[in-house]
């Protein structure tokens, strides 16, 4: 019995005393948490399990805490938290799409988990289906938890049942439309109604009020308001009848007295069309941009006023413009500056001085001046004159029948304010050096809050990248130790450093993961970078094999050191087709039979393009394509398989083709080739690639369109297997390869074609490029470009000269703008039809200027040149000797119009070539010209040419 | 028999042991206000010292205990708005005076007393002296926070006068109710009092809307 209290006694000892911490259940990496826990063993402190508790709860980790103590072991009851995961969608039918729908989700990836939010989210996908008239839709989820990485996957399952159809809308309110206008103006309506209603789309029912609002508009009812009220869903019909609540409000006349101006003007430059309401801002508003449309077409005195008024039920608003005299802008000026020159404030300045033909009366507006005050204050502002200011003054005169105009501005730069002295506080000495590099603000550089909010900007983005994700960047200025100087404090605090402490990435099925391991750029480790998440995004996208790729950091908000980084990643479709419809228009020849236009005719020639893609193959992000055209100048099929980002190299890749093509683009002849080839191309720096290439290809000529004198039929018509290993160096350092204004672009490429590569013949070819690309000023580019081809015979071979169709064949929009396409160089003696050359010399040179406004611009060009029969017999003469002298050098001077497009410029060129090549020609059947007893002709290819095409020549 | 007696023996010795070895939970999360935790060893403190300053008689029952969690959480909205606003709080003297104070008037200023009273509410000073300090820091703030923005217009002090002041003196005293402008000190800083009141009410509700707020119910059972 006197066991009992002893027993007691030492129970009752022991629960004031913590022997020994536990944590249930068992962390993965133990020490992580015996670092967040104060508790030690000892006598129990209360203190220090809150303290424990809180620093658990921080990590973000745990949804519940509990602390018990047992027999002097104090055990933390861990409740793990749990994070979202992958999203996937299943059973979607578009629209909405399944990507459309995993946004709509919106669970962040990586944030908390609740089971609160899937249902929110559920209700969500419901809701997108429903709007998209799936009324019958049922959604389901499976969630499966990965307890080692604490996420949840998420799958949703749609079940869209049948799509709902348009029916006949009811409309309400007070409209002059009847119910059976507006549903032709919604557009629901199937063949204008004949085939009864269109099937319900989120996207149609938008579009179709907003046409029901247009067409109101259209009436005049500027201010009506449109209101779909709702979706009632017949499910026995299986349509949804749409409510239309519409209210016409008094109709609205627009008009414009004094000006003669469009409709569609007043529409753009009037804001009450857009904003669908007529009030004193938005009729002021408009004052203000008829005034500013005005000037700038040269009437600076233009006064516009407004007002409104009631005729016939209808309000009329009235802008009377007195427009005054046209004036033109003859000179900017600047007075009281000394720090900048002329030609530095100038190239700020958004108006312009009238120029013969680009701006006629100069380029000003109020709002153009303003802006232009605006941007020489910044500018002196950013040079640290703190107090500078400009004033614009305008004056005008009259000079016999002209309104002349000058502006001047006035600039008062006040002092330049320097900084003395930069200090950086809660840098270290070691960290110090490497944020000032990055700042551009310095001791004795000129002070500017602009240079340190773009210093805050650098310097925080780097912390940033190197997982300072809390970094924080804030300056004060006091004065210096002269009037003008000014000391800097930069007070930096970086916050606790975050590490990467796994990548995982989810949502692979057919991709090799290895494949994305090589386009991540953090790794395990290494400090949590914002830069490089995203820049791992980017590189992912970049294969092309993806639809979606959302990054998240599990538990973002959570108080760790390391963090999980989480790549969902949805796969595109494997397949994907395209199809195009287009035309050729061109002096590209007649029938391909025919003798005539042996320099080219007028020709049209339709063209349906075919294109099937099978991405991602094997799912080693590969790229097979196949590829059709068809016209009736040529009938090409091609096989591509890419192999980008070969050998986990970012800058390598392969490619191998295989080639069907029955073209006659050079008139002489209709050709099949079948080639294949492989290609390897290293891109060696950002401008230069280098390319390896070997191909195989077969090339054979139908007698029957050959366009020549017989006697050399047999030998040139014969089909010919060629082996060409070729190697190409690109040089592009040009600004934009559209529309280029500076830079250059160089290219070399040689190849060799040999018996040992399993060739019929033995040739070499080299051909060069060289372009280069100066603005004059802003405005003006002068632009450049030589092109150097030879060709020269090996020795052995089957063949005793370079076939047919490798020989050099140029002239047209891309080359030489003095000939059609590809009908430059040698010519057959007796059908004038060109034969092609062994040698290429081109210049081109062009002036590249604005004309109208800012969408149109001009070029003055030089091409000449032209194809030589071999290397030797290129020349710079400029007379043709005779009708079978083709080793010349054409010259051609021309003028084009360039129109700007987000494309790249559409293109027109007119050039004339005084010395156009003379040649004979023949006039007869093939018969005839198999005995001679055709009619020789005199030929000459048309000195005036014309091209129209898409970007710049060069 | 001998056998017998040592099994029974052992068995209530088992027993005996098993009962303070059962896991008792010390504490455990009880609110958490965003990233904030409330244990729930802080909410019966909460109780203890409020109880001991309010000499009420110490109940923890789970509707108590909820009660004291509500006010723990408006304290941590508030403390987190003091930080947000870099407030600083006034010196810990403050809370020595009240102590002072609340000896005096709770204890007869007898320090056995105070001594016994700490015991039997199982609150220790720090822990008293913090929750003082808190009530003074809380009417600073609330003070330099809301008053600034609350202004009484004289229509609303006339209007009080007559609609509830005169109502009020002729329901309870007898004779003719004293001029409005003899009264009108009183019935601003009345006011001035209820709007300040309202507006912290208001601002605190809104805040709560705006913050993850997570009771854990296991706590409070």
């Amino acid at each position: 019995m006197s066991r009992f209290p002893f027993l007691i006694l030492i129970a009752c000892s022991v629960r004031g005393q913590v022997n020994e911490i536990r944590f249930d259940p068992p962390p993965q990496v133990a020490s992580e948490l015996r670092a967040l826990v104060t508790v030690q063993p000892g006598p129990y402190s209360s203190s220090a399990v809150r303290q424990s508790i809180e620093r658990l709860y921080e990590t973000g980790r745990y949804d519940d805490i509990a602390v018990d103590l047992t027999g002097g072991v104090l055990t933390f009851r861990l409740t793990p938290r749990w994070f979202v995961g992958g999203q996937r969608v299943r059973g979607a039918q578009e629209p909405p799409s399944s990507i459309q729908l995993a946004n709509t989700a919106k669970l962040a990836l990586g944030s908390e988990f609740s089971e609160v939010k899937l249902r929110q989210t559920l209700d969500n996908l419901t809701g997108l289906m429903r709007v998209n008239g799936f009324y019958e839709a049922q959604t389901d989820v499976r969630t499966t938890r990965n307890a080692a990485t604490a996420l949840v996957d998420i799958e949703y399952q749609v079940t869209p049942g049948r799509r709902a159809r348009f029916a006949a809308p009811l409309v309400t309110g007070k409209t002059q439309l009847t119910a059976e206008a507006v549903a032709r103006a919604s557009g629901w309506q199937r063949l204008w109604g004949l085939a009864g209603y269109r099937s319900l789309t989120q996207q149609r029912v938008t579009q179709g009020v907003q046409r029901i609002r247009k067409a109101l508009e259209k009436r005049g009812y500027l201010m009506s308001s449109v209101t779909l009220r709702g979706l009632e869903w017949k499910p026995g019909e299986g349509v949804a009848v749409p409510t239309v609540e519409i209210d016409d409000k008094v109709p609205v006349d627009v008009t414009v007295e004094g000006v003669k101006m469009s409709a569609g003007l007043i529409r753009k430059l009037v804001p009450v069309f857009q904003e669908k309401s007529v009030d004193r801002e938005l009729l002021n508003e408009g004052t203000r941009t008829i005034t500013n449309y005005l000037q700038s077409q040269g009437y600076f005195e233009a006064d516009v006023d407004y007002s409104r008024g009631e005729d016939n039920g209808r309000e009329q608003i009235t802008f009377e413009v007195d427009r005054g005299p046209r004036t033109k802008l003859t000179g900017i000026s600047f007075s009281g500056q000394s720090y900048f020159d002329d030609a530095t404030l100038r190239e700020r300045l958004s108006i312009q001085p009238a120029t013969k033909v680009r701006y006629r009366q100069g380029r000003f507006s109020g709002r153009l001046l303003e802006a232009d005050q605006a941007a020489i204050t910044s500018l002196y502002r950013t040079n640290g004159f703190l107090n500078a200011q400009v004033l614009a003054s305008v004056q005008t005169e009259t000079t016999g029948a002209e309104r002349l105009q000058t502006v001047n501005f006035k600039i008062d730069e006040g002092a330049q304010y320097l900084i003395s002295s930069i200090e950086l506080v809660g840098v270290t000495p070691a960290t110090e050096p490497g944020i000032r590099a990055l700042m551009q603000s310095a001791p004795g550089q000129p002070f500017s809050e602009v240079t340190i909010a773009t210093d805050r900007d650098v310097v925080l983005s780097a912390l940033f990248n190197e997982g300072y994700t809390e970094a924080s960047f804030d300056w004060t200025v006091q004065p210096g130790d002269t009037p003008q100087a000014v000391k800097l404090k930069v007070e930096l605090r970086f916050g606790v450093q975050r590490f990467v402490r796994d990548v995982l990435v989810t949502g692979l099925v057919r991709t090799d993961p290895r494949l994305v391991q090589t386009r991540l750029l953090l790794k395990a480790g290494q400090p949590l970078s914002l830069g490089q998440l995203l820049e791992s995004q980017k590189r992912l996208y970049d294969l092309g094999i993806f639809a979606r790729v959302e990054v998240g950091i599990r538990n973002p908000e959570g108080v760790e050191d390391s963090k999980l980084v989480v790549f969902d990643i949805e796969e595109a479709k494997k397949y994907s087709f395209s199809a195009a419809l287009g035309a050729q228009v061109g002096r590209i020849g007649s029938g391909v039979q025919s003798f005539d236009t042996p320099g080219g005719g007028t020709g049209f020639s339709p063209r349906l393009n075919l294109g099937l893609n099978r991405v991602n193959f094997l799912g080693q992000g590969h790229t097979i394509s196949l590829q059709g055209r068809l016209s009736n100048i040529q009938r090409r099929v091609q096989s591509i398989y890419v192999a980008p980002h070969f050998r986990d190299r970012d800058n390598l890749s392969l490619a191998v083709s295989a080639l069907y093509d029955e073209s006659n683009d050079v008139r002489t002849y209709s050709a099949l080739r079948l080639e294949t080839a492989i290609q390897l191309s290293n891109r060696i720096t950002k401008t230069n690639t280098i390319q390896a290439r070997y191909a195989v290809r077969r090339v054979r000529i139908d007698e029957q369109t050959l366009k020549i004198q017989p006697q050399l039929i047999p030998r040139l018509a014969q089909p010919v297997r060629l082996g060409i290993l070729s190697a190409a160096f690109i040089q592009d350092r040009r600004d934009d390869p559209i529309d280029s204004k500076r830079g250059r672009y160089n290219s070399l490429d040689t190849a060799v074609s040999s018996k040992f590569l399993g060739s019929e013949s033995n040739f070499i070819r080299l051909i060069g490029r060289n372009s280069t690309y100066h603005p004059i000023n802003r405005d003006l580019t002068f632009a450049r470009t030589i092109t150097f081809g030879l060709q020269e015979r090996l020795t052995g071979g089957a063949l005793r000269d370079v076939p047919f169709p490798e020989r050099f064949y140029a002239g047209g929009s891309a080359s030489h703008r003095g000939f059609p396409e590809n009908q430059a160089g040698p010519r057959d003696p007796v059908t004038g039809f060109p034969v092609g050359g062994k040698a290429l010399l081109m210049f081109g040179n062009e002036l590249r200027l604005p004309l109208l406004g800012d969408s149109l611009g001009g070029v003055l060009f030089h091409d000449m040149g032209n194809v030589y029969s071999r290397v030797g017999d290129i020349s710079f003469r400029y007379r043709q000797r005779d009708q079978s002298d083709f080793n010349y050098m054409v010259q051609t001077l021309g003028i084009g119009f360039r129109y700007k497009t987000p494309i790249g410029p559409i293109r027109i060129d007119l050039g004339y070539s005084p010395n156009a090549p003379r040649f004979f020609g023949f006039e007869g059947t093939r018969e005839q010209l198999l005995f001679g007893t055709g009619k020789q002709t005199n030929q000459r290819i048309s000195a005036f040419q014309f091209h129209f095409s898409l970007g710049q020549t060069f | 028999m001998r056998a017998t007696c040592s099994t029974t023996a052992l068995l209530l010795a088992s027993m005996l042991l098993a009962a303070p070895l059962k896991a008792e939970i010390v504490d455990r999360l009880a609110v958490t206000v965003a990233n904030a935790v409330v244990t729930l060893e802080d909410v019966r403190t909460q109780v203890r010292v409020a109880a001991l300053i309010d000499g009420q008689p110490l109940k923890l029952d789970a509707a108590t205990l909820r009660e004291a969690a509500e006010r723990l959480v408006d304290q941590t909205i508030i403390r987190r708005e003091m930080a947000l606003a870099d407030y600083t709080p006034p010196e810990p003297t403050a809370a020595s005076s009240l102590l002072l104070e609340l000896k005096k008037t709770r204890f007869q200023g007898s320090d056995l007393l105070y001594q016994a009273s700490l015991e039997a509410y199982r609150v220790s000073e720090p822990d008293l002296v913090a929750q003082l300090q808190w009530q003074v820091t809380l009417l600073r703030f609330i003070d330099s926070r809301f008053r600034p923005g609350i202004q009484v217009a004289p229509e609303d002090v006339l209007n009080y006068y007559q609609q509830k002041f005169v109502p009020e003196w002729r329901a309870t005293s007898s004779g003719p109710p004293p001029p409005a402008g003899q009264v009108r000190n009183k019935i601003e800083l009345l006011l001035e009092q209820q709007q300040l009141d309202s507006s912290v009410e208001r601002w605190l509700n809104q805040a709560r809307t705006q913050t993850v707020i997570r009771f854990r119910e296991e706590a409070f059972r």
